[in-house]
């Protein structure tokens, strides 16, 4: 049987193997791999389903007593008068469906989906997800995260608005009263969308309102089964699809699965009590209808007429004969019970079938049935204990319509926990029957619970699908908690999606060199774990590193665009990670052209001294990158285990040592002043100055010291200098006497030219007073730690002798001129006291005062 | 935001009512409901308001997908505030007008700079486009 129905849709081929139908190609190539899911499909229904064999049979007997009553009543009418109701009532169902359809710009379009206009909003998209999945926007190694889920929009919401259900409806009962006109279903589309262009809008209500009072209805559409297969519509068929019809769009490709979906509409016709059954085969008599174009359907009834009585037998010899065979004991009884809440879901899955992929409408006509197909996209959980299922909430997120995938459930939201819950769903499935027997005249709302109810009961999880698990879980507490907010299309955008989008911004982030591209968040980011990492453990602290992610890859080339061959010009082919050059920037020489040397002399020298101070500014320049290189340097060394440390640590000591030779330039002290006199250059000898080792250190500071009062004068700003202030002063505390005495021997060190001395100088300026207190400070700290045995004699001398020229000149300096030392030390009286005699110190007590306020003074 | 510290994404900002300015100079006020990695942004029940003066009008617009790169920039709105604005509704047409004559007065006020600017001798080729202000 599987292949003959294989056969038979082969011979129809136009189309892909995957695909049904021109309608259906596109979203069958966008499926990855139904046919996994399909024979889970199968696996799933059938395989469980036989263990419920008894339950719905019996059910079905029930409702086939309970419909006898109603049959007579429209065998008895007029076959006229059947066709007219059949027409009315149609037309009452269907709303503007088919016109997309019939549209010749898109009928063979075979590419795309159709657009449906519809006059009414429809929630399909809010419903069902978004049609068209992020997989068009195929990001390299990225997949969509919609791809494999778009067929996670649960059919099961077949609380789809009140107007989808019309929808289908209108378009089944078109083409079985075009069919019976016909009396035979010769074409695949024999009266096209023609007949079902007819707007008349009704409300969900309405139409369950007919079709409870147009029992017949039903009968109509089973009399047109027979019709179609050629026989008196009188005769009572044992219920079963007279055709091998698939649910809607199923892929007529997937043989397996296009045989199996079709006894699972028999047990799904079953499910609803017989109900689904003629709805089902005009579902899907006119699911072609809809699409307008070939569908899987189309390919079987296509050759219905002749094969259509051996597509009964085909399908009642299908492996699950005890559907046909209950099906059709049921189909007479199939009249009683919620006719409302079977039909109307029915034309709502129609409906979104028709957004979907015959996969997915196929999925989602079998699960109408509520019978066990769970679809891994589709699955509910069946969890809604019998209890809470009457008192389901009406805006329940069936309601929902946007892109909850599957509907939260509410107390059971484990889809494992559902697994064997087979008594339960026996149970509910009884009960079910009886309050679905007794509740066909109940409020409108109740169907949708009830719909939903069938859903909920009949659809398990298959058998650990990751990602059906993941995406429900994604999405369902959330989703249920954005409901309850109101905002009924909250959540449109899944987790999933949101993580893809996340995942390329992440992507673009990536690269090797952080503190070249991104410079200011890494250092952010170091910082912050060094904060975190102090505030853990106060204990280890050590220099925050920046570990390199191991994903970055190391490339030695530039990246180059693709190039291609024989093209006129370059092609742009530009990413984010190569932005397109818009101009080629030559670089640009700092030297002046020789146009100066025919100007006037006054401009020459301008020239030239804007030269100077140019080039100046370049040296200074030179020296930054030597000081960043090594920078770079250090921080990779942190970054890298400690083995291949050693090449870059002597890189950088090379470029540390270059930096500070070129500062010092022990030949040209001008130079060295030339560069303090800019602020650049200072900052750069404050930079450079910590990463000195000790000598090289005193030699510079010294170098500071010996030209302070030219500095101190050339600024401007008394705290021009204050910017090495830390630096120096870190050199000095770490200095021992020895170095002291340098420094002192340098401050002494008078220019020839100067009129004071270089100590009064000093102490009119902060940055020299702050030095001169340091040094004190210093030095107090040495004596006082150091036992006068081992502190060198000569050293002593040397000192004591500075400190007291320091008094004398601190005394004849007169008090206002006198700038406050950036951080005054206490401890400087008593240096003093020990060194000085008495008659100095008193002379200079107020002055000292400055020195020692103890306001600002570092705590030894 | 627990992916990128210290960066910002789009992503905290869906479903939220969001005021966006597109480059044209117009102002939408939506939900936003999706985006892509492009900023494209997908904003529904979209309405579009115009200012002028104290005064402004909304017009309704449905789903809007905008562009990226047409976007100036967006803020979140303050549910609880939105109403409480100095700011006077009125209907759509009136709105439409007052706009219109806004346009107009602006058109004359450049007209008679650049009559005044061309009197003294400086001529401006307007060819600045509606981006750059």
């Amino acid at each position: 049987m599987a292949d003959r129905y294989l056969g038979f849709q082969k011979s129809k081929a136009r189309y892909s193997a995957l695909g049904a139908g021109k309608h259906h190609d596109h979203e069958n190539e966008l499926l990855e791999a139904p046919e996994d899911d399909i024979d889970l499909l199968n696996d799933e229904t059938f395989g469980d389903y036989d263990e419920d064999e008894l339950d719905w049979e019996e059910v079905h007997e029930r409702r086939a007593e309970a419909l006898v009553v109603g049959d007579n009543r429209f065998e008895t009418a007029d076959y006229k008068l059947q066709e007219e109701l059949f027409e009315q009532n149609i037309s009452q169902l269907v709303i503007d469906e088919e016109e997309d359809f019939a549209d010749p710009a898109i009928v063979n379009f075979g590419k795309n989906r159709p657009i449906p206009k519809r006059p009414q909003p429809t929630n399909l998209e809010d419903l069902y997800g978004p049609a068209s999945p992020p997989s068009f926007l195929d990001t390299e190694h990225l997949v969509s995260p919609t791809s494999k889920n778009i067929w996670g929009s649960p059919a099961l919401e077949a609380e789809s608005p009140k107007d989808q259900p019309v929808t289908n409806l209108q378009s089944l009962f078109d083409f079985a009263k075009a069919a019976s006109q016909a009396n035979q279903f010769t074409e695949p589309n024999p009266v096209g969308p023609r007949p079902i262009t007819l707007p008349k809008a009704q409300t969900l209500e309405e139409i369950e309102q007919q079709m409870l009072h147009n029992k017949p209805q039903v009968m109509i559409a089973e009399d047109l089964e027979r019709q179609m297969r050629g026989q008196p519509h009188q005769i009572r068929e044992p219920f079963s699809m007279p055709t091998p019809i698939p649910p809607i769009g199923s892929p007529a490709s997937y043989p397996n699965y296009y045989q199996k979906t079709v006894p699972g509409s028999g047990a799904i016709s079953h499910q609803m009590n017989g109900r689904q059954s003629p709805l089902q085969t005009l579902l899907a008599n006119t699911s072609h209808l809809l699409d307008g174009r070939q569908s899987p359907l189309q390919t079987v009834m296509g050759g219905t007429p002749p094969s259509r009585s051996s597509g009964s037998p085909v399908f009642n010899s299908s492996r699950k004969s005890p559907y046909t065979r209950d099906l059709s004991t049921a189909s007479p009884g199939a009249r009683s019970g919620s006719p409302p809440t079977v039909q109307p879901s029915i034309p709502s899955v129609l409906d979104q079938t028709r957004m979907m992929s015959p996969y997915a409408q196929g999925v989602l006509l079998n699960m109408l049935g509520g019978m066990g197909t769970p679809n891994r996209a589709l699955s509910k959980p069946i969890g809604i204990p019998q209890s809470a299922s009457r008192g389901y909430p009406p805006l329940s997120p069936f309601n929902s319509p946007n892109g909850q995938r599957i509907p939260p459930v509410m107390p059971h939201s484990d889809p494992g926990h559902l697994r064997d819950h087979r008594d339960m769903r026996e149970n509910r499935y009884h009960d079910r029957q009886y309050r679905v027997q007794n509740n066909h005249s109940e409020q409108r709302p109740n169907f949708r619970q009830h719909r939903d109810r069938y859903f909920n009961k009949y659809i398990r999880d298959p058998a650990g699908h990751d990602w059906d698990s993941r995406y429900r879980k994604d999405n369902r507490d959330r989703d249920y908690r954005e409901k309850k907010k109101g905002d009924d299309y909250a959540g449109l955008m899944t987790q999933k999606e949101k993580d893809w989008i996340i995942k390329i911004q992440l992507l673009q982030l990536q690269t090797d060199n952080p503190f070249l591209d991104d410079y200011y968040y890494t250092i952010f980011t170091m910082k912050k774990k060094a904060l975190e990492r102090k505030q853990k453990q106060e204990g280890k602290g050590h220099d925050p590193k920046l570990v390199i992610p191991a994903m970055s890859r190391v490339e030695g080339r530039a990246y180059m665009p693709a190039q291609f061959e024989g093209s006129l010009g370059r092609l742009t082919s530009s990413s984010v990670h190569n932005p397109r050059p818009v101009i080629n920037l030559l670089k640009k020489s700092m030297s002046v052209g020789h146009e100066e040397e025919e100007e006037e002399e006054k401009k020459r020298h301008v020239t030239k001294e804007l030269r100077k101070s140019k080039q100046l500014l370049m040296d200074i320049e030179n020296g930054y990158n030597l000081l960043l290189d090594a920078d770079d340097i250090e921080k990779k060394i942190l970054a890298l285990p400690d083995d291949s440390r050693r090449p870059l640590i002597d890189e950088r000591r090379n470029k540390v040592k270059q930096l500070y030779k070129y500062m010092c330039c022990e030949q040209n002290v001008d130079f060295f002043l030339q560069i303090m006199a800019v602020a650049k250059g200072r900052k750069l000898a404050a930079r450079l100055l910590p990463l000195l080792e000790q000598n090289e250190a005193v030699t510079f500071v010294s170098l500071i010291i010996q030209n302070l009062q030219q500095l101190t004068r050339k600024n401007v700003q008394d705290e021009g200098m204050m910017v090495l202030f830390e630096p120096v002063v870190d050199v000095i505390l770490r200095g021992d006497l020895a170095v002291l005495v340098v420094f002192a021997g340098d401050l002494q060190l008078d220019m020839p030219q100067s009129q004071s001395k270089q100590v009064a100088a000093a102490i009119q300026n902060k940055f020299g007073s702050s030095v001169i207190c340091t040094l004190l400070h210093q030095a107090e700290m040495i004596y006082t730690k150091t036992s006068p045995v081992d502190m060198d004699n000569q050293l002593q001398t040397a000192w004591c002798h500075f400190v007291n020229s320091f008094a004398g000149i601190l005394a004849t300096v007169p008090s206002d001129a006198v700038i406050q030392p950036q951080f005054r030390h206490v401890s400087i009286s008593d240096h003093l006291e020990r060194l000085l005699n008495k008659r100095l110190i008193a002379a200079v007590e107020d002055k000292i005062k400055l020195f020692t306020d103890p306001k600002e003074s570092i705590k030894s | 935001m627990n992916y990128l510290p210290g960066t910002a994404s789009l992503i905290e900002e869906i479903d939220k009512k969001l005021l966006v300015v597109l480059r044209d100079g117009r102002t939408l006020i939506g939900f936003l409901r999706s985006i892509d990695q492009f900023a494209n942004l997908v904003l529904h029940k979209t309405i579009e308001r115009i200012h002028v003066g104290q005064k402004y009008g909304d017009m309704p617009r449905g789903i809007f997908v905008v562009r990226g790169e047409n976007v100036v920039l967006l803020g979140e709105i303050d549910l609880d505030n939105e109403n409480s604005q100095p700011l006077e509704q009125v209907s759509i047409d009136e709105i439409l007008e007052l706009q219109h004559e806004e346009q107009q007065q602006k058109q004359e006020e450049d007209e008679r700079k650049k009559k005044a600017l061309s009197d003294r001798g400086i001529f401006l080729h307007s060819d600045v486009q509606d981006d750059y202000f």
